[in-house]
């Protein structure tokens, strides 16, 4: 009888250790290759990455997917608004809403607002600490939305920003001016060289005034005001425990402003197409701050207006800072967060990430779709040298990568941490004044038709008065998005 | 203990033999069901369903290739409206377009809003538009166009921020603000020319519609094989382009739509067959009917398996028929079977028909017989279980039958050899009876051969038997033997005689062979057929010789009547197409120059009708008696239908030769008289058309289709000659003979709708009612005059009659139910007049419509005679179910006062051509006045119909005509509109100033 006992006891334990996993062990599920786990993703990737997302996802469903059990079908929603709006809507059971995808791409601020509705599954359980460790620190952390140890936004792909100059169309300029690029290193240089570039280039039709060109232009806005709001010492968005601070403070805005929006609303910063890639292509512009994917779009022509094309070089600058400030870029793309499922599609999901960010095939993403690797081990020039060299691309490419990896080991990377409503309010930071310059440059011709000076509109339109005007607007827009 | 070991040997010669009889019932039913087809048929089964699996498939891609991608046929008036506009402001013509860059900026902005909303609504991943001229100032290397692409049809970004340029001028990218391609360039160019496949999407259509004639255009739509558009791995797409022709018919640029690759092969994954990948698709194009497959696109898991990617063409190695072919995957060794459907993505007969795009839906045979092999393995286990259970239950049964006979061998063993045996009764009996019948049987065996040869004489059967052996001069030869080869037995006695006199009987009966193992004879002046045969065995040559003369006529009179026209003894069809099949492929070489005529009588109905049928036979036959004038030496002639006759001639050296011979015989043959039942001689009359080989074709079935053709223009004409085939007459009508598939797609697939124009009262402006106008949703056919030009050619009036109703009614309930009409408003609905409905048709929509009926106005359309008995049949249906009657188009063709005194109608719809400017032609409004004077006086209101003008509405309303319809009025839409208020009023001031009196015009 007491020989019985002891077995049952030793049974009943080995039940019980195999039925729970500990905080340490990587949770086990089986996948059954007979029915394949299907993982529907939305993301919002167009162009070249899209396509080099679809090869990749391709390969997968037929190597590892096929394998293991797992299909993998990926859908793009257009523009990241669009996706966050069809996420959100998902969430929230609209009517007419589609159902919520297994992966999805997502910025922090919105993979937190998903997680607080209890959208958001956590891969840690999936995952061994050695595995985690293999990546980059600030990207793990990024991801963890405001639950410490978490992995909520799995990260698959990073950039940040630099600055693209067109040297072919700059040699004439900076011949007849005596132009300087290492001006291109801060703002205010910047400011002052597309003042001189405006002032050149309006000079060349002496029987028509007013006719300069832009010589810079930039997109994803929200970043300048960001990083610019934190280098000049004041976070804008201090967020913690998902609640946000909202810190605008008049100096650094008037610096902002004095550095986008006066240059903007004078002709020497401009915005025509619908990205400032296009207005190089086009030759409306000569130099453009833009995301490191965003820099394959790069051209190696300019193209008139009439059609015809000549060649150009290009050569790649670090992000400018403000003068007197310490280096800083932001850390930017969108993770893949897994939607709250079943263990099994949890599991696969992870199973499909990990195969994605695996140190050769997150290069190989990286470098056909202009991003940075997430991994340690990826981010080295050598292992990226390399396989830019084996796939024989441009030159322009290789210092564009070479560039970002500089940046990343040179600059603090910041991106601001998740908090309630955090989408909205990086809306308004985006459109606000970048939106108020390009009205303002409608105005401006409003009002010089109406019989006002070049000058004096200008001096309208960007004087003391107009800042307060815009800085109460901005002020008040951020209240409303963050719902205080 | 002997008699133990006998029980036990017993039991295993039971259990043995019982457990075999198991196992062979099992094998037997196996053998039956593989004998049946039973495994066939399970394997046909799944063979099925792969078809049918495929259709949906090819259903889904059909529609979406010929209805939903390719439609551009309203964005090419657009821009084509846009274009003349454009050229107009400019002061420029098309010709211009070819040199001025500057000028195809400008068109080119003009149109590219027209192209964003088309690629959406299509469902397309890009459209392009490219001019055919110069796209940058000194590069004349370039073409003016746009090209937008969205990858992802199947979601739209609101702000357009999935649509990327590829081609356009900066100007024009930048007012679009869609962003640039990556390969975006300011306009197109065409490197290397039409020898690099990747500019086939522009230059093939360009150059098609360029060569081929004006009615042929509309077709030139191109559909290409994929290929990258920038010309770099970028993703691949199929386009399909078709020619933008201005109002004159030149040329000047293509419009298409892309299709990429992922977004196809979504297309073909959608549904569950993929998903189970059990299967795969395979889209393709075949240019040899079927020998190879070109590869376009391929979706569903499993097609990697069975071929590389790298594969471009599919070779059958067999086809099973029209619909099915077997493949060899190169990647394991395996059979693949495919479900063959061809898309219709080009009409027939069209520039680019000869690329005939299919659908194959493919799976392996492992899979296919999966089930198959499943069913047999059952069986397979099945039969051992029964042979068990066979075993076990014979071995309880024999234990249980030899218990009795083992008492019964004790018994006997036990009794007494002095006396008189007392055994159990049963088990004696049977012994007895076994030893009883083996007694017999033994008996009989020794009988049965010498009654065998009397068995067959008394059964009737002629037959005959002979046995030659090796160890004998003399061999046997039965009764029958003689008497079949009509010889005099020479021993009477034992049918014996030597071994050469038989031989030589036998092989002189096997001189004349007519089919295998039978001969003809000729016995006492009678042909008779024998079938002899043979056989070698061990130490002889055995044979039997039988008479089969009645089986053989039978089979010549069966044939005859199979292969020959019963009334002309002419070859039927069939006998025909058969005879010039083989004559084509076996005596290839000895066909020549030929020719094919296609005889059509004339008259016949005629004849028919007037002096009845069997004089109809005699003209039939009087005719083939004159087609003998044809000679009976390289010839075939058959009667074809009714009234038509084939005649084929070959064999000759020249063209000029054949024809001398087909003169001399047509000449003859119109000197024919056929004598009618009153004695008068009627001339033969009849019209012929001919086709030569191989001029005109080398196929047979295009030969009888180009004689067809030919007669039928001659039937057509002048009749009563005949004509050779014209190829350009043919093309120039090709229109008729691809409209025939469009028609008949269009009655079938009911792919009309319709659009509905207001009828208002023209006292008070209210609505009184709509009329329905039939539009087509069929390409071919734009208009409903051609869909009625080309129904009355092809007899198929009556089912556009019917369509009209049943479509249109339901068009009728539709509105009624969702309140789009106002209540009480009349439906006018187009008849062609003489065309009835059927009974049953009737019935049908009394059931289905009959409450809508009372508000149903049928127009009985112009260009018909309204004398036919089936009008007033159909119009006393309407009438019946309380509708009302108008006559359309009043004053025109036959529908003139005749009509209106012989139909009862109710309202009269004035013409078009009374209503244009009325307000300011004398002639016109006396002829209205007479007319509402009279339509009053019988009733009839009077509708005009075509006002344009206000000064036409206004003169109507004063003459008194009751109601107004016209483009001033509302234009036709496919949702009922109801007038706007301002026209109401006025059409109120105007009639309430005419009812005080006022202002009426002098009539």
């Amino acid at each position: 009888m007491e020989h019985t006992r002891r077995w049952l006891l030793l049974l009943l334990t080995g039940l019980f250790l195999l039925g729970t996993p500990t905080a340490t062990a990587q949770t086990r599920v089986r996948l059954n290759p007979k029915q394949p786990q299907t993982l529907l993703v939305w993301h919002y990737y167009n162009g070249i990455q899209q396509k080099v997302l679809d090869r990749m996802v391709l390969e997968f469903n037929e190597g590892v997917g096929a394998r293991e059990g797992i299909i993998v079908e990926a859908h793009s929603q257009g523009s990241v608004n669009d996706l966050t709006t069809k996420l959100l809507d998902a969430a929230n059971r609209e009517p007419g809403a589609d159902k919520m995808p297994d992966l999805f791409g997502a910025y922090a601020d919105t993979a937190y607002q998903l997680d607080r509705m209890g959208y958001v599954a956590d891969l840690a359980p999936y995952m061994t600490a050695e595995e985690l460790a293999e990546y980059v620190d600030s990207y793990l952390a990024e991801g963890e939305l405001a639950t410490p140890g978490a992995l909520k936004v799995f990260p698959i792909a990073k950039s940040t920003e630099l600055l693209l100059l067109n040297v072919t169309d700059w040699e004439p300029f900076a011949q007849d001016t005596g132009a300087d690029k290492s001006l291109l290193a801060t703002w205010e240089g910047l400011v002052s060289l597309s003042r001189q570039y405006y002032e050149w280039s309006d000079a060349q039709t002496p029987d028509v005034p007013g006719d300069g060109k832009a010589f810079f232009g930039r997109d994803a806005f929200a970043n300048y005001m960001l990083i610019g709001s934190l280098q000049l010492g004041v976070e804008l968005f201090r967020a913690q425990d998902g609640e946000v601070t909202l810190q605008v403070d008049e100096a650094v805005m008037r610096k902002l402003w004095d550095n986008y929006y006066v240059p903007f609303v004078n002709g020497w910063f401009g915005a025509y197409g619908r990205f400032r890639s296009d207005d190089i292509k086009t030759g409306r512009l000569l130099a453009l701050v833009g995301s490191t994917s965003g820099a394959l779009y790069f051209p190696d022509e300019v193209t008139r207006d009439d059609g015809t094309t000549y060649p150009i070089v290009s050569e790649v600058f670090p992000l400018p800072n403000f003068a007197g400030t310490a280096p800083c870029a932001v850390q930017q793309g969108a993770g893949l967060v897994v939607a709250k499922s079943t263990p099994e599609k949890e599991y696969a999901a992870t199973v499909f990430l990990k195969w994605f960010t695996d140190v050769q095939k997150n290069i190989e993403f990286s470098i056909l779709s202009g991003y940075l690797p997430v991994k340690k081990a990826a981010n080295d020039q050598a292992l990226m040298d390399a396989a830019i060299q084996a796939r024989g691309m441009k030159p322009l490419l290789k210092e564009i990568i070479d560039a970002g990896v500089n940046i990343i080991s040179t600059y603090r990377l910041y991106t601001n941490s998740a908090f309630r409503n955090g989408y909205d309010a990086r809306a308004v930071v985006e459109k606000s004044m970048s939106g108020a310059a390009e009205a303002a440059l409608a105005q401006r011709d409003a009002l010089i038709a109406q019989g006002m000076t070049r000058a004096e509109a200008i001096q309208t339109l960007t004087g003391d008065q107009a800042f307060a005007d815009w800085l109460a607007g901005f002020q008040k827009a951020l209240q409303t998005a963050v719902g205080s | 203990m002997a008699w133990r070991r006998g029980t036990v040997n017993i039991v295993s010669r039971m259990v043995l033999p019982l457990m075999l009889v198991g196992l062979v019932q099992s094998v037997l039913m196996m053998g039956i069901l593989a004998i049946n087809g039973v495994f066939t048929q399970l394997e046909q089964n799944a063979l099925t369903m792969l078809d049918e699996r495929t259709q949906n498939k090819f259903l889904t891609l059909q529609t979406e290739m010929t209805l939903n991608w390719s439609y551009l046929s309203t964005t090419e008036e657009t821009v084509l409206g846009i274009i003349e506009q454009n050229l107009l402001e400019q002061g420029k013509t098309f010709a211009d377009i070819r040199s001025d860059a500057a000028l195809n900026a400008i068109l080119v902005a003009s149109v590219a809003e027209e192209l964003l909303p088309r690629m959406r609504e299509n469902d397309t991943t890009g459209i392009f538009l490219v001019l055919d001229g110069i796209g940058v100032v000194g590069k004349p290397d370039t073409f003016a166009g746009i090209y937008l692409r969205d990858t992802d049809p199947l979601t739209d970004a609101s702000d357009n921020s999935d649509i990327h340029i590829l081609r356009a001028l900066p100007p024009l990218t930048r007012k679009l603000g869609f962003s640039l391609d990556s390969f975006w360039q300011a306009s197109f160019t065409f490197p290397g020319g039409v020898s690099n496949t990747d500019n086939a999407y522009f230059l093939m259509p360009l150059h098609a519609a360029r060569r081929s004639v004006a009615v042929a255009r509309r077709h030139d739509g191109y559909w290409s094989m994929p290929f990258s558009i920038n010309g770099v791995d970028d993703g691949r797409v199929i386009t399909y382009s078709e020619p933008l022709i201005n109002r004159e018919g030149q040329v000047y640029g293509v419009i298409g739509v892309e299709m990429n690759e992922s977004y196809l092969v979504s297309v073909l994954n959608r549904g569950e067959f993929a998903r189970e990948s059990r299967g795969s698709y395979f889209l393709g194009v075949t240019t040899d009917r079927g020998m190879t497959y070109r590869k376009v696109i391929t979706g569903g898991a499993k097609y990697k398996q069975f071929f590389s990617a790298e594969e471009q063409v599919l070779t059958p190695i067999d086809k099973e028929h029209q619909s099915r072919i077997t493949l060899r995957s190169t990647r394991m060794d395996e059979i693949v079977h495919g479900s063959i459907y061809p898309l219709e993505v080009y009409p027939l007969n069209t520039i680019f028909s000869t690329q005939e795009w299919v659908l194959i839906g493919l799976e392996n045979e492992t899979e296919l017989s999966a089930f198959t092999n499943q069913v047999r393995w059952l069986f397979m286990v099945g039969a051992v279980l029964a042979a068990a259970l066979s075993a076990a239950v014979s071995a309880m049964v024999g234990r249980s039958i030899v218990r009795p006979v083992v008492r019964l061998v004790g018994s006997l063993r036990a009794s007494d050899p002095n006396q008189a045996l007392a055994l159990e009764r049963t088990g004696i009996t049977e012994v007895d009876a076994l030893a009883d019948a083996l007694v017999t049987l033994n008996h009989d065996v020794r009988e049965s051969a010498g009654r065998l040869s009397r068995v067959i004489r008394l059964s009737g059967i002629p037959l005959g038997v002979f046995e030659i052996r090796e160890d004998s001069d003399l061999a046997f030869c039965s009764d029958g033997f003689f008497r079949i080869l009509g010889q005099e037995n020479p021993d009477r006695q034992d049918n014996l005689l030597p071994k050469a006199q038989c031989l030589a009987l036998v092989s002189a009966a096997m001189a004349d062979m007519v089919e295998a193992t039978v001969y003809r004879l000729r016995i006492g002046g009678a042909e008779r057929y024998v079938r002899i045969q043979r056989m070698q065995e061990q130490h002889a040559i055995v044979g039997t010789v039988m008479d089969v003369t009645d089986e053989m006529e039978n089979r010549r009179r069966i044939e005859q009547e199979r292969d020959h026209d019963l009334l002309t003894g002419l070859l039927n069809r069939r006998a025909f197409d058969s005879a010039a099949e083989s004559l084509f492929i076996s005596q290839g070489s000895q066909v020549g120059v030929a020719a094919v005529i296609m005889f059509d009588l004339d008259n016949l109905k005629f004849l028919n009708d007037t002096y009845g049928h069997d004089c109809g036979d005699g003209y039939i036959r009087a005719f083939a008696d004159a087609l003998r004038q044809f000679g009976t030496e390289h010839v075939l002639m058959a009667r074809r239908s009714g009234d038509e006759f084939l005649v084929l001639l070959y064999g000759t050296g020249s063209k000029a030769e054949l024809w001398e011979r087909v003169r001399r015989a047509w000449k003859s043959i119109q000197r024919y008289k056929y004598i009618l039942p009153d004695a008068t001689a009627y001339q033969l009359r009849v019209s012929g058309g001919i086709a030569w080989y191989p001029e005109d074709a080398r196929n047979l079935n295009q030969l009888i289709h180009f004689a067809d053709f030919a007669m039928y223009k001659v039937k057509r004409s002048a009749k009563g000659t005949l004509e050779t085939f014209n190829a350009q007459d043919y093309n120039e009508e090709s229109f008729l003979i691809s409209g025939r598939d469009a028609l008949d797609r269009m009655i079938d697939q009911q792919l009309v709708r319709f659009a509905v124009q207001p009828i208002l009262h023209a006292q008070t402006g209210d609505v009184y009612g709509y009329e329905l106008l039939m539009r087509t949703n069929v390409r071919e056919l734009p208009d409903p005059t051609t869909v009625l030009r080309l129904a009355a050619a092809e007899g198929k009036l009556a089912r556009i009659e019917r369509l009209t109703w049943m479509v249109g009614l339901e068009a009728i309930r539709t509105f009624v139910q969702n309140r789009a009409t106002p209540p009480n408003a009349k439906f006018f609905l187009n008849s062609i007049a003489n065309q009835s409905l059927l009974d049953d048709d009737e019935r049908t929509i009394a059931e289905l419509y009959g409450s809508l009926l009372p508000r149903l106005v049928i127009e009985v359309t112009e260009g018909e005679r309204n004398n036919e008995e089936c009008t007033r049949h159909k119009l006393d249906f309407v009438h019946r179910h309380g509708g009302e009657i108008a006559i359309d188009d009043y004053g025109t063709g036959y529908n003139s006062e005749m009509a209106l005194m012989q139909i009862n109608a109710d309202i009269v719809k004035l013409d078009i051509s009374f209503v244009h400017n009325v307000d300011t032609d004398p002639d016109k409004q006396a002829l209205i006045q007479n007319l509402i004077r009279y339509a009053r006086e019988r009733g009839i209101a009077v509708l005009a119909e075509g006002v344009e003008t206000r000064e036409e509405m206004r003169t109507l309303i004063r003459f008194g005509v009751d109601y107004l319809q016209g483009y001033y009025l509302g234009a036709p839409q496919y949702q009922p509109m109801n007038p706007d208020k301002m026209l109401r009023r006025e059409i109120r001031r105007i009639a309430g100033r005419a009812d005080a009196g006022t202002d009426i015009p002098a009539p």
